[in-house]
């Protein structure tokens, strides 16, 4: 009983609190959709639309069998180096799995282990890195 | 310098290495010859080739020894002073004159120091033993040469009475031993932290400067879809150790701006995160009375994942000015400065994690934490992210009611019908739209960004030509 007077309660004051709040609420005409519509309650929007302004990237690193333990750090920048998105630190014989967040706009990545460096297509959802020459 | 870092690696090797008289050997025989680059073998007008090996599956050939000379150069070694330096080689499709020398070649004198002339007089394979009396840092290179004719050099089964001694990732010089004052395991020259042993690392994110949280309030119901209700800059930097477990994650709050008829309050969830994962929080800005329960650690009680309330109220912390509404929405209404809130989580205390373990920076995958408003001070009335989960205090009544049409079988959250939020999470900082106007008022590629499924325009809240109108952008 209590629980359902405080539920009353609550929508009671969720009631007042949107009509003392709807002098932010426009009027709004329902009209069809349009290609470019000026309002956001007319946009057409598709269920999987996940409304982020980021991508997760997964990079898979494959190390390289190597006579010495190196380990160095490995980083995921822009390619105009404004922007560290990984910093990690990893031994150059072994294999990881890392991820990272990177705008949706990002194309490329500039991956650096050292004095190796290249340049990565970022569009993928999964990257991929090794030690070799390119 | 340089030669004193020599001297002192070769010191090091000579009293830490196991294998220090042992033998650096290579036949070649496991990968191309990108590989062998990698591991700082110089290999010039040559390859790792299969064709005609001289054992095994692959040795080294050089290009027709007709107008080219093929080089090979090893890594550097650490030469021990004694053995031998042995390997395999012939001239395949013999004719001519041809020749092969091999150096040794030092910092001192890189030039090398020529310890086997040989003139080929036939095709046969030659077994080569030269003895070494050379110690310290080396490098071997093998000169083939001669011309006309189609003959190629091969190169195979080297041993190199040594240890191994390039860095592949430092330019393949010598092995460089930084100082490491705290003796983390990362040299001072990458630590952030070079005198901390429990701290390595500062990861950023966003990567540069404040992103953007732009919430509507009135939720269930639609709003007017300015996006001003609260907008908040954020920015983490998480400080990891040299084995990448989360040790602080600083939180760092800007309120810029509520242009809301209601007093709101904000928090965040670190979905992956379990409370007794945390040992303390710091910083938040909320009164006892707003009737927040919290734990010891600071986290708030009774969720099942690690979640901070960091206000209770905007209008408290960041007050309107007299006779306004709202804070910074109104161009023609008084500035108000905004206020910070620096939030501070331990989660690792001089190298021991809280009870519940410790946090990879992988696993506290801060890009998904999970920010939300606490709606009119009513604890229940959290508004989220679309599709983010509500936390354990969140109210299920209020759900698929008015225009929300949050589905908690379906996995849908925080969004209408037709599918539109109630908040935004923006990469950057976000020049949000003056009051009562639409974010497609203000930013003139939201809405082929929003119907291309993300595809057009994904940097649509940029400052670029043909993006805005300025004039509904406070």
């Amino acid at each position: 009983m209590k629980s359902k007077q405080i539920s009353t309660f609550s929508f009671l004051l969720l009631s007042v609190l949107l009509m003392i709040g709807s002098g932010c609420k426009k009027e709004l005409t329902i009209v069809e959709p349009t290609p470019n519509p000026d309002n956001p309650l007319e946009l057409v929007v598709s269920n999987s639309f996940d409304w982020k302004t980021t991508r997760d990237v997964t990079l898979e690193v494959t190390g390289i069998a190597i006579p010495i333990s190196i380990r160095n750090t490995l980083q995921v920048r822009s390619t105009d180096e404004e922007r560290v998105y990984l910093k990690s630190q990893l031994f150059m014989d072994q294999n990881y799995t890392l991820k990272f967040t990177i705008p949706s706009y990002e194309t490329e990545v500039l991956i650096t282990y050292g004095s190796i460096m290249k340049v990565v297509d970022a569009t993928p959802e999964v990257i991929y890195f090794n030690y070799l020459s390119q | 310098m340089r030669y004193f870092n020599i001297i002192v690696v070769s010191f090091i090797l000579i009293l830490a290495s196991p294998s220090v008289f042992g033998q650096y050997e290579v036949d070649f025989d496991d990968g191309s010859t990108s590989y062998y680059e990698a591991l700082c073998w110089d290999i010039s007008d040559a390859s790792v080739s299969t064709s005609q090996p001289i054992e095994g599956n692959r040795s080294i050939r050089t290009d027709k020894l007709n107008s080219s000379i093929g080089i090979v150069i090893s890594p550097w070694v650490q030469l021990t002073g004694s053995g031998n330096l042995t390997f395999k080689h012939r001239i395949y499709s013999f004719n001519g004159s041809r020749n092969l020398k091999v150096y040794l070649l030092s910092e001192a004198n890189p030039s090398g120091e020529l310890i086997l002339d040989y003139d080929y007089s036939n095709g046969t394979t030659q077994t080569q033993n030269i003895a070494i009396t050379q110690s310290g840092l080396y490098q071997v290179k093998w000169r083939f040469s001669g011309s006309g004719g189609n003959s190629r050099g091969q190169l195979d089964l080297i041993s190199i009475p040594g240890t191994y001694a390039s860095d592949p990732s430092n330019d393949c010089d010598p092995i460089n031993i930084n100082p490491d004052t705290d003796g983390d395991g990362v040299p001072d020259n990458e630590d952030d932290y070079p005198t901390d042993q429990y701290r390595a690392y500062d990861n950023y994110y966003p990567a540069t400067g404040q992103a953007t949280l732009a919430f509507e309030d009135l939720w269930p119901s639609d709003g007017d879809y300015d996006l001003n209700d609260v907008v908040i800059g954020y920015s983490f930097k998480i400080v990891t150790n040299a084995t990448d477990n989360v040790v602080d994650l600083i939180g760092t709050f800007v309120l810029r701006a509520s242009g809301a008829g209601l007093h709101n309050g904000f928090g965040f969830e670190l979905p992956t995160v379990a409370p007794a994962s945390v040992i303390s929080t710091v910083g938040y800005d909320v009164l006892q009375s707003a009737g927040y329960s919290f734990g010891s650690n600071g986290l708030e009680s009774g969720q099942t994942n690690a979640t901070v309330i960091v206000f209770d109220d905007f209008f408290r912390i960041t007050p309107q000015a007299p006779s306004t509404f709202g804070v910074n929405t109104w161009p023609t209404q008084q500035a108000v400065p905004y206020d910070t809130l620096t939030v501070v989580m331990v989660f690792m205390n001089n190298g021991t994690p809280g009870s519940g373990g410790t946090v990879s920076l992988t696993d506290l995958n801060i890009s998904e934490f999970n920010p939300f408003i606490v709606a009119g001070m009513i604890r229940g009335m959290e508004v989220h992210l679309p599709d983010y989960v509500p936390t354990d205090l969140a109210d299920p009544q209020y759900f698929g009611i008015l225009d929300d049409d949050s589905n908690p079988a379906t996995g849908k959250y925080y969004k209408t019908a037709a599918n539109l939020p109630w908040a935004l999470n923006i990469y950057e900082e976000f020049d949000y739209p003056v009051e009562q106007v639409p974010i497609t008022d203000a930013y003139l590629k939201f809405d082929e960004w929003v119907q291309s499924n993300g595809v057009q325009y994904p940097d649509w809240y940029q400052n670029n030509v043909g993006y805005r109108n300025a004039a509904n952008i406070y």
